[in-house]
């Protein structure tokens, strides 16, 4: 702590060295930060979208799950199983698959048992409205907001074959893709699609005592000989199967982020080796006050870490502002990745600037403390 | 008279270490914005070289995408002979195709991905015709497919596990390879291609994605489109292939956003630490301004030395960035609606340099701006 006002007045003495370094810092953590934010986002939406315990049916091979076909009636036959606490059936409808954009996502379900398996924070009156009449939906905050659309209103979907409804709520489920859907009545919607008796999905909820492994193999023994064969998995493992085409990209900007990292290696390397440069004669009067070479090699990297703490910072509050303002998002196979940046981003995207800064100014800092008096007080430009 | 190079390059020289970290700091910016760069490209170009100028895509009514289209066979019998599609050794150009996602496992595992497969006859090579038999023989025997060269990419597994005479299991059928097709920086690149039925015998599916036609000129286009869309008989919706294609290619356009903002960032990064090197090397040699003010050279020679300095550690750590991308070259990468492969070819590699240029000058301006300020009499009050 002795040391803290010799550390400080380093930073400050040539503010525009300090101000390039602390930008050019900001700019690496920003770039960082963005792009872990984008598989954190992913992460936080496997962890919300799927529903804990919860088993998910699907078409056996269907590699894009909008796309899945079942009868409606796989249904009625898993909810006779003596493992199983409820089923709800569900169809979706929506325009592509495999696309990166939002999309107009219509999900029927079934009122009467959905929120079992889906936490939606919408009133109970709306609810109530949505679940007595047919035609109507209540719709996500996100797609809402999107469109400017109100409770009350009438809306028709050209896009999807001109599916109307009559919006009589807006729900929230913070971080779940359900958030970007519209949620109506499924015998309603398989109406207007023309594909009664089918649905997308079926989601199971095993009874508490039931092993969900054992469950789904006797779920697709069921089906193994129909017209229709199931794969029925675990709604995390499904989910993250299903983005799964999107994880080449993420992992790579996962690479190309750390590399952003290398920048204040660089960065604060030649800073401190400029700065050192400008100082040595400094460094003399520091050695003949006593400082022994230790205490010298302190007092530079606490320099070099304390401008890439406030730099890192900086940059990763930046990240965490520009990404909440941010209406972007990628959607796969109908889930929603939204760039998502915690506390905890924040304060590792600081602390590795600081361990990029130290290492960065490691070697100007030990040949400065290596200095001898004679030869420092030889003052060089 | 400007400065002698020779003098620059020697105040080069006596620097070596601040030379080398600005040359790292350009170069690793370069390399990322080239590389971020080299994806926006790749996939959106990728999707828009899928098209030919000529072809005319046809799908069911309200499809947005083949995946959600299913066409009766009996559209493919009506249109077939419409005149103005182009004729092959007697043979119209019309290709009715099957498209589907679906799990696959290599013939040895049974770890399933995600892999996109499309139903096709001979016709197919050539409405498509950057794609071509690369390796091995079309499919002449049912449960026979063929591989283009980035599905093993898109399966996320070893190139050795989809060469000839291995196998694929998708659709409860076990699938054996016996050809390799090629259809460089296309969506093509990344398909398991088999025979039209029987890969709609294995997928239980009754009716064709799409139809391809190969209009025999772009009048004889546009009069097939307008045909197609007033014909009572034919419920279908026809488009230019190029135009579908570009749409698709759109909904990147997030991604395309992201990556450019990104590169962008990543160059500032770089010019802020080139700024940071020449601020320096200004304020450090503040005597020697004077002296070269009072031996008779003006303000922007000095200047102009300063910037021939900050250009060759730019460069070199551009030319180093250029030199690493290549690495890069072919590599693949597995995206959502298939896989892509990098290419660094010459335009992005003189892209590199000219951002290095870019970063240099961008660094220098303020720094130059501050040399040209000084006083010849602040600057001999250093002497």
């Amino acid at each position: 702590m002795k040391l803290l006002p010799l550390v400080l007045r380093g930073i400050i003495r040539n503010p525009i060295r300090a101000g390039l370094t602390l930008a050019g810092v900001a700019v690496a953590v920003f770039l960082f930060t963005g792009v872990i934010s984008l598989e954190r986002g992913m992460s936080r939406m496997l962890g919300i979208s799927a529903g804990e315990n919860v088993l998910v049916v699907a078409e056996k091979y269907q590699g894009c799950p909008v796309q899945s076909k079942l009868p409606a009636a796989h249904g009625d036959a898993i909810a006779e199983l003596p493992a199983v606490a409820g089923v709800t059936r569900t169809l979706f409808v929506m325009s592509a698959c495999s696309r990166a954009t939002d999309l107009v996502a219509v999900h029927g379900i079934e009122p009467g048992n959905y929120r079992d398996f889906r936490d939606l924070r919408i009133s109970d009156a709306e609810y109530a409205a949505f679940s007595g009449e047919k035609g109507a939906a209540i719709v996500g905050a996100v797609v809402a907001q999107r469109y400017g659309w109100q409770v009350g209103q009438a809306v028709t979907l050209q896009e999807l074959g001109g599916i109307s409804f009559t919006i009589r709520g807006i729900f929230e489920a913070p971080g779940n893709s359900l958030e970007n859907a519209i949620l109506v009545d499924l015998e309603y919607l398989q109406l207007a699609t023309s594909q009664p008796g089918v649905v997308t999905l079926l989601l199971v909820q095993p009874k508490e005592d039931a092993e969900a492994g054992a469950l789904a193999a006797e779920i697709d023994a069921l089906f193994d000989a129909s017209r229709a064969p199931s794969k029925t998995s675990p709604e995390h493992a499904f989910i993250a199967s299903a983005v799964s085409g999107i994880t080449g990209l993420v992992d790579f900007s996962r690479w190309l982020g750390f590399a952003s990292l290398g920048l204040i290696v660089v960065g604060v390397g030649n800073s401190m080796s400029m700065s050192i440069r400008d100082r040595t004669r400094e460094i003399a009067l520091l050695k003949i006050a006593g400082f022994r070479r230790a205490q010298v090699l302190r007092v530079i990297l606490a320099e070099a870490v304390a401008s890439a703490l406030i730099g890192g910072l900086l940059g990763a509050w930046l990240a965490a502002w520009a990404v909440s303002r941010s209406a972007f998002s990628i959607s796969v196979e109908g889930y929603t990745i939204v760039p998502h940046v915690s506390i905890e981003l924040i304060l590792l995207s600081t602390l590795l600037a600081a361990l990029m800064g130290l290492v960065g100014s490691y070697l100007p800092a030990r040949a400065a403390s290596r200095l001898t008096v004679p030869h420092a007080l030889r003052e060089v430009d | 008279m400007p400065l002698p190079l020779r003098y620059n390059f020697r105040s080069l020289l006596r620097r070596p270490m601040r030379a080398l970290l600005t040359a790292g700091g350009t170069g690793l910016a370069v390399l990322v914005a080239m590389l971020m760069l080299a994806l926006a490209r790749g996939v959106l170009d990728g999707i828009r070289e899928s098209a030919h100028p000529l072809n005319v895509l046809v799908t069911s009514k309200g499809a947005e995408t083949i995946e959600f289209s299913s066409l009766d066979r009996g559209v493919y019998e009506k249109l077939r002979h419409s005149p103005e599609i182009a004729q092959e050794k007697g043979n119209a150009l019309a290709s009715p195709e099957l498209y589907f996602t679906t799990m696959a496992a290599t013939g040895r595992g049974n770890e399933t991905t995600q892999a996109i497969v499309r139903g096709v006859l001979p016709v197919a090579f050539e409405v498509h015709d950057m794609v071509r038999l690369a390796e091995g023989r079309l499919p002449s025997a049912p449960g026979e497919i063929l591989v283009g060269g980035l599905v093993a990419t898109k399966l996320g597994i070893n190139a050795t596990a989809v060469k000839i005479g291995e196998s694929l299991k998708f659709e409860g059928n076990v699938w054996r390879i016996v050809g390799r097709i090629e259809a460089p920086g296309t969506v093509f690149d990344s398909e398991i291609w088999g025979g039209l039925d029987d890969l709609m015998t294995a997928s239980r599916r009754a009716e064709y994605s799409s139809i391809v036609l190969r209009a025999a000129d772009p009048a004889a286009m546009e009069e097939m489109i307008f045909d197609f869309e007033t014909r009572r008989d034919v419920l279908a919706e026809s488009r230019e292939e190029s135009l579908y294609y570009a749409a698709y290619a759109e909904n990147f356009a997030p991604i395309r956003s992201m990556v450019i903002v990104m590169a962008a960032m990543m160059v500032l990064g770089g010019v802020f630490i080139g700024m940071n090197t020449l601020f320096a090397a200004v304020v450090g040699r503040t005597r020697e301004i004077g002296v070269l003010r009072v031996t008779g050279y003006r303000r922007w020679h000095i200047a102009l030395g300063f910037l021939v300095e900050a250009l060759p550690p730019a460069l070199l750590g551009g030319a180093i960035a250029c030199l690493i991308a290549l690495g890069f070259n072919g590599l693949g990468l597995r995206i959502p609606m298939g896989a892509f492969r990098f290419q660094i070819d010459f335009p992005l590699l003189g892209f590199g340099l000219f951002l290095s240029l870019m970063i240099a000058l961008l660094g220098s301006l303020w720094p130059l701006w501050r040399a040209m300020r000084i006083s010849t009499i602040d600057a001999i009050r250093h002497l």
